[in-house]
């Protein structure tokens, strides 16, 4: 399939015209700025370029696309994070941050959920964000995150408890 | 669950983001223009021709280079163990002859088991 430079090119080509959307969506539910998304979404494409030799046809495309997605953005979010642990100070700055930005399309009650969502541990904010907003199966998620589906459906539980504690503490 | 129904009654489940206008329609192009040209396809083929054999040369050479290194290396090391063996060999006897003065003191030195009872049984 990937034989010469004008091939893979080409093959390529077809590759993110056909995943190049819904991968920004699933980075820009991580990421929330539209800047950082197209930031990631580049990275995204530039690895699954330069490791496309080292796809093997035992996961979907879109299911490997999509980790490296995931995981560049979750990189992404660290690189730009002082310290390891969740900070107060910069997770309440989330909605202000999301009601300043031109490309947010949500009210104060939206911008806490994913306040909320920010406070959330990278596995849970993720299984949380591709179960709740884009209603993907724990199947895909699995085999995505590379993890077993009762300890997704574990993660996903402990999200949502976490958010609905959230918002009592908070209103 | 109960918690999940509440959350999507009160904020449904659509993400709340917008992109600049026409982001997507240019997405493709401005994805590929900053994927790299393969730089295997970028080597002229011409190139690798004329540098194989340059390379079997240098390797070659480099061999020669490392062997007749180790193997002048070889003599030199040889005539400085000559010289070393006769240094070994007057240590021997030097250490032989102050092991025999040793023995000689020692033997002196020691009582036998007569001696021994003569002095246990006066005290």
């Amino acid at each position: 399939m990937l034989g010469s430079e004008a091939t893979k090119r080409n093959a390529f080509n077809a590759i993110v015209r056909l995943y190049g959307e819904r991968l920004y969506w699933k980075i820009r539910y991580i990421v929330l700025c539209h800047d950082d998304a197209n930031d990631v979404l580049q990275n995204t494409f530039l690895k699954a370029w330069n490791n496309i030799g080292s796809f093997q046809n035992k996961s979907k495309l879109f299911t490997w696309l999509c980790s490296i997605a995931i995981n560049e953005a979750l990189d992404y979010l660290r690189k730009n994070k002082n310290g390891s642990t969740v900070d107060i100070a910069e997770v309440q700055s989330v909605s202000k941050t999301l009601m300043a930005d031109d490309y947010f399309d949500g009210d104060e009650a939206h911008a806490m959920l994913l306040e909320a969502v920010a406070t959330l541990p990278d596995v849970q904010r993720t299984v949380f964000n591709l179960k709740y907003f884009d209603n993907m199966k724990y199947s895909e998620i699995s085999e995505i995150l590379n993890t077993s589906e009762g300890a997704l459906k574990a993660s996903y539980h402990i999200a949502v408890k976490k958010i609905s504690d959230y918002f009592h503490l908070h209103e | 669950m109960k918690e999940e129904i509440l959350l999507k009654q009160k904020f449904g489940n659509k993400m709340p983001f917008m992109v600049p206008e026409g982001y997507f329609d240019s997405l493709e192009e401005k994805l590929m223009q900053n994927i790299p040209e393969d730089k295997a396809s970028q080597r002229p083929l011409k190139r690798n021709f004329v540098m194989r054999p340059l390379r079997w040369v240098a390797c070659f050479a480099a061999i020669l280079l490392v062997s007749g290194a180790i193997y002048f290396n070889n003599i030199e090391d040889n005539k400085s163990d000559f010289k070393q063996n006769d240094h070994i060999s007057e240590n021997i006897t030097s250490s032989s002859y102050s092991d025999y003065m040793l023995d000689e003191i020692s033997d002196c030195a020691m009582f036998d088991n007569d001696d021994f009872y003569s002095y246990v049984t006066n005290e």
